[in-house]
């Protein structure tokens, strides 16, 4: 069930070339949300309560410009459970319209208007069977289950529920292993914050891409399937996360689907009510039903799927964003 | 005067509405997707995603696009079909006490009938609007509510296929909306709603072609409030039958317009997706207006604004 929250924002700084992290105190969706879901942000931040008589506020509208919200998906939560200063959940966003660059504008103290969490997340892996080696039979025995190992690949923005994902695998026992691809290392101070904590303790280790080269391998972030320095890291991998553009998630899907590895994508589209009632967000599915084509609603069956379930296509340039 | 004493009751055309607010079909899904912000049962009535005989699967995407002050969609119906609706939608509406106005569309008169025959043995539907105004199907829906005749053949043959009130929802894209709303009339619907969204599109100038997968779509939200509020005073003068009226309410200022126009009840579709609990603060909002100035029910303002 999502929530509606009149969130204020703590901190919004600006952390690269319009990219821009943002925490508010939405305490129920904070405590609600798990790795991969979205919120549905109103960019228009809500006006104080001492503006205008009681009946001026009870009649007057929204702004209307731009009209809908913009969802934006979760990089992170902080003090989920007894936290005095409530739970907080905090967005990584690149400016790409109207609405972000509004969104781009608030400042801390402001309050917004913030729906969540919601759509369908990311699903954990079991623990695998095989503690013995790569060979062992599947029937090993639970006591020698070996930690799953799972790689998150992220391309851009779209490493931002990945994440969060990261840091939730990790402390559920999971060998994490993330592939970041960015323009240019300035884009990457955000991440790197979070990440590279965890990368310390051993619990997740990050290989990175930019086409400049300014940090980690020159390129894109699919050269590191093939790459020699994270072939260690290509070992037993159990399940695969993307997001990013399509091109690159449909190489991510390939890589995977070559190796018979599971996973999922994360797929970002316009929205309208972000809820699954008006079915504007619809993705075709691969398979077809009796009727003909089948489409499924990137807000609620997603924004992740299943490896193999969506055609993934050529980014269209929507002019408008999401995550 | 206390808000607790306004009397917010009003009836659509036989349908008893606790409050003069409706969830406009298509985006309200089928009552429950806003669920725990909005239930069902707290709105007057919740007019559901438009349904057809058989199942649809839309079309293509694009569906959406946002424009000034409002967006375009070109969803083409997609929906479950009668039966599975009949089946496996309608039962927990009922269950929650909501108040339920099916929507439907057809390719064919005959179509229509048999919907709104299956609709009328089924319990839990208070009414039938009558979508002859989608603009995003190729057969049926707008073709049929662009013609006077073709309408009042439409609700006729509803009309002989159930006993339910029957509501036709006009299209705006029309060159004299009062000669529908008039035929309608004649021809024993027992409401009207509108208005439907206004054809329309976008061009995605980087790619150079348009912006939905349909090329055209239906436009909606604060852009075409003062073209449904007109249309709403127009049709509101020229027939007797209570109108469900809306087209771009995004706050209860606006719904109080519609009202002043003309409408009994007020219809709330983009404006949800804006602001999720918008429909609440619109019947609050209602009420409020009334009470501070010791107006004892809704009916005191309908039609306030006609000279």
């Amino acid at each position: 069930m999502p929530y509606l929250e009149i969130a204020r924002v703590l901190r919004h700084d600006c952390v690269g070339p319009g990219l821009h992290e943002m925490e508010c105190l939405a305490p129920r969706i904070a405590a609600a949300a798990a790795p991969g879901q979205f919120a549905h942000v109103n960019v228009h931040p809500v006006q104080g309560v001492s503006e205008g008589t009681p009946e001026e506020r009870a009649l007057a509208a929204n702004s209307a410009q731009p009209l809908l919200r913009r969802p934006l998906s979760i990089f992170d939560v902080a003090g989920r459970r007894g936290d005095a200063d409530g739970a907080r959940i905090t967005f990584l966003y690149k400016v790409r319209g109207a609405g972000t660059a509004l969104l781009a504008d608030v400042r801390p103290g402001d309050c917004l208007n913030i729906m969540g969490p919601l759509g369908s997340g990311f699903s954990l892996p079991a623990p695998v069977p095989g503690g013995h080696g790569d060979h062992a039979p599947a029937h090993a025995g639970a006591t020698c289950d070996r930690a799953p190992h799972a790689l998150l690949i992220g391309g851009g923005v779209g490493i931002a529920p990945l994440v969060y994902l990261a840091r939730a695998l990790a402390a559920a026992g999971c060998r994490v292993t993330v592939f970041y691809g960015a323009n240019t290392a300035s884009e990457m101070q955000a991440v790197s914050r979070r990440l590279l904590t965890a990368s310390a303790e051993g619990r997740i280790e990050v290989f990175t891409t930019t086409l400049d080269g300014s940090s980690g391998r020159t390129g894109i972030v699919t050269d590191l399937l093939t790459a020699e320095q994270s072939a260690s890291a290509l070992e037993r991998i159990d399940f695969v996360y993307t997001c990013g553009p399509e091109p690159m998630m449909a190489s991510v899907e390939r890589f995977a689907t070559a190796r018979g590895i599971p996973g999922e994508v994360s797929l970002e589209t316009a929205l309208a009510c972000g809820v699954g009632a008006c079915l504007g967000c619809a993705r075709r599915l691969k398979a077809n039903g009796e009727a003909g084509p089948v489409y499924a609603r990137v807000c609620k069956d997603g924004p992740v799927f299943s490896m193999g379930q969506v055609e993934l296509g050529p980014v269209v340039d929507r002019e408008e964003e999401s995550k | 005067m206390s808000v607790d004493s306004v009397d917010l009751q009003v009836d659509l055309g036989g349908i008893k509405l606790a409050n003069p607010v409706v969830m406009a079909s298509g985006t309200f899904g089928y009552g429950f997707d806003y669920e725990g912000l909005i239930d069902p049962e707290m709105v007057g009535a919740v007019c559901v995603k438009g349904t057809t005989l058989l199942p649809r699967a839309g079309n293509k995407p694009p569906r959406i696009a946002e424009t000034p002050c409002g967006m375009l969609n070109s969803i083409g119906l997609e929906n479950p079909g009668i039966d599975v609706f009949v089946r496996e939608r309608l039962p927990r509406l009922r269950e929650r006490g909501a108040t339920v106005i099916a929507n439907i569309a057809g390719d064919t008169i005959d179509e229509y009938a048999q919907i709104a025959a299956v609709l009328d043995a089924a319990p839990g539907v208070a009414g039938i609007e009558l979508n002859v105004s989608c603009p995003n199907v190729a057969r049926g829906g707008m073709h049929f509510g662009a013609d006077p005749a073709s309408v009042g053949k439409v609700v006729r043959a509803v009309k002989q296929a159930t006993s339910l009130p029957v509501i036709p929802k006009l299209s705006p894209n029309v060159t004299d909306i009062v000669a529908i709303a008039k035929a309608a009339e004649d021809a024993g619907a027992d409401a009207i709603s509108m208005i439907n969204t206004l054809l329309g599109m976008a061009i995605d100038i980087e790619a150079r072609r348009p912006a939905l997968g349909n090329v055209f779509g239906g436009l909606s939200g604060p852009a075409i409030k003062p073209i449904a509020l007109r249309m709403v005073y127009q049709v509101a003068q020229a027939i007797d039958l209570p109108i469900l009226g809306g087209g771009g309410i995004v706050c209860a200022r606006d719904a109080i317009e519609f009202l002043m126009a003309g409408a009994t009840a007020v219809s709330i579709g983009t404006g949800t997706f804006v602001d999720p609990a918008l429909a609440m603060d619109v019947i609050d909002g209602i009420r409020d207006y009334l009470a501070r100035r010791n107006l004892s029910s809704v009916s005191r303002i309908v039609g306030a604004a006609i000279a």
